[in-house]
């Protein structure tokens, strides 16, 4: 009798966890605060599954419990993935962040613009010629850009 | 009968874990802070938890439940690391001065 009421008070106090992580959830300031809450709803759902498994002595919800983590783990990795693709969704928190993914942006179209000179140039069979003159086009594809970064302050 | 207190104990331990990673999520200011609270203790709560599971319940077997804290263990701090990993490549700041993060320009993060 005891022991069952020990179950129902470990039940309802996850229950209990589970709907701070739903509040939590609801509330959180920024995206990620909301998915903690969303993880904490679910490890509290999995230890509820426990309690109940313990209560009704049913071993077969073993199989739920495996199949819940491994579902929440999924959501989490999910979230992570199509979160970090595209840096754009929440605003940046000051203006030296904003320049920096300007800067990252340059980079990155810089060196894509470089191995499609180095293909074009590869065509013409010769390697000597084709490494002389990619690094000519590179040379002149620095000067471009560092004429561009004079000229950006002066207006 | 031992088994049975056994079984309490870790059940009740589990819960108190919990609680605890309910209630660092609640307090903490932040999101590095709150995915600490989450991927840790989290982790220990449930694994005593299913580590009750044979005790009180004879019909699991022991290696199933073996299995499933192996599980537990392995994607649930992975889980918190996420948090933080996607925290640091969106750029957002810890909340407490003490909490800085240590350069923006490192490449690999």
């Amino acid at each position: 009798m005891t022991i069952e009421a020990i179950l129902i008070a470990a039940a309802s106090l996850s229950g209990v966890i589970a709907l701070i992580g739903l509040g939590v959830g609801v509330r959180g300031p920024t995206l990620l605060d909301r998915l903690i809450g969303l993880d904490l709803f679910t490890i509290a759902l999995v230890f509820n599954v426990i309690c109940l498994a313990i209560i009704e002595s049913d071993a077969h919800r073993m199989e739920f419990i495996l199949a819940l983590t491994g579902l929440g783990f999924l959501t989490i990795v999910f979230f992570f993935y199509f979160l970090t693709r595209d840096p754009e969704i929440e605003a940046a928190p000051d203006a030296e962040i904003a320049s920096g993914l300007e800067k990252d942006a340059g980079e990155g179209a810089a060196k894509e613009t470089r191995p499609s000179n180095a293909s074009s140039a590869a065509e013409l069979g010769a390697d000597e010629e084709a490494r002389r003159d990619g690094s000519r086009r590179e040379h002149t594809l620095q000067s471009k850009l560092t004429g561009a970064q004079e000229k950006e302050p002066t207006p | 009968m031992i088994g049975l207190a056994l079984g309490i104990l870790f059940l009740l331990g589990g819960a108190f874990f919990l609680t605890v990673a309910a209630i660092g999520v609640l307090r903490f200011p932040d999101i590095y802070t709150r995915a600490h609270a989450v991927g840790k203790a989290t982790t220990l709560g449930l694994a005593l938890a299913l580590l009750s599971l044979p005790f009180l319940l004879p019909e699991v077997s022991l290696g199933m439940v073996l299995i499933a804290i192996v599980f537990q263990f392995s994607t649930l701090p992975v889980a918190g690391h996420l948090f933080c990993l996607a925290a640091y490549r969106r750029k957002i700041r810890g909340a407490s001065k003490w909490i800085e993060r240590p350069s923006l320009e490192e490449p690999n993060g």
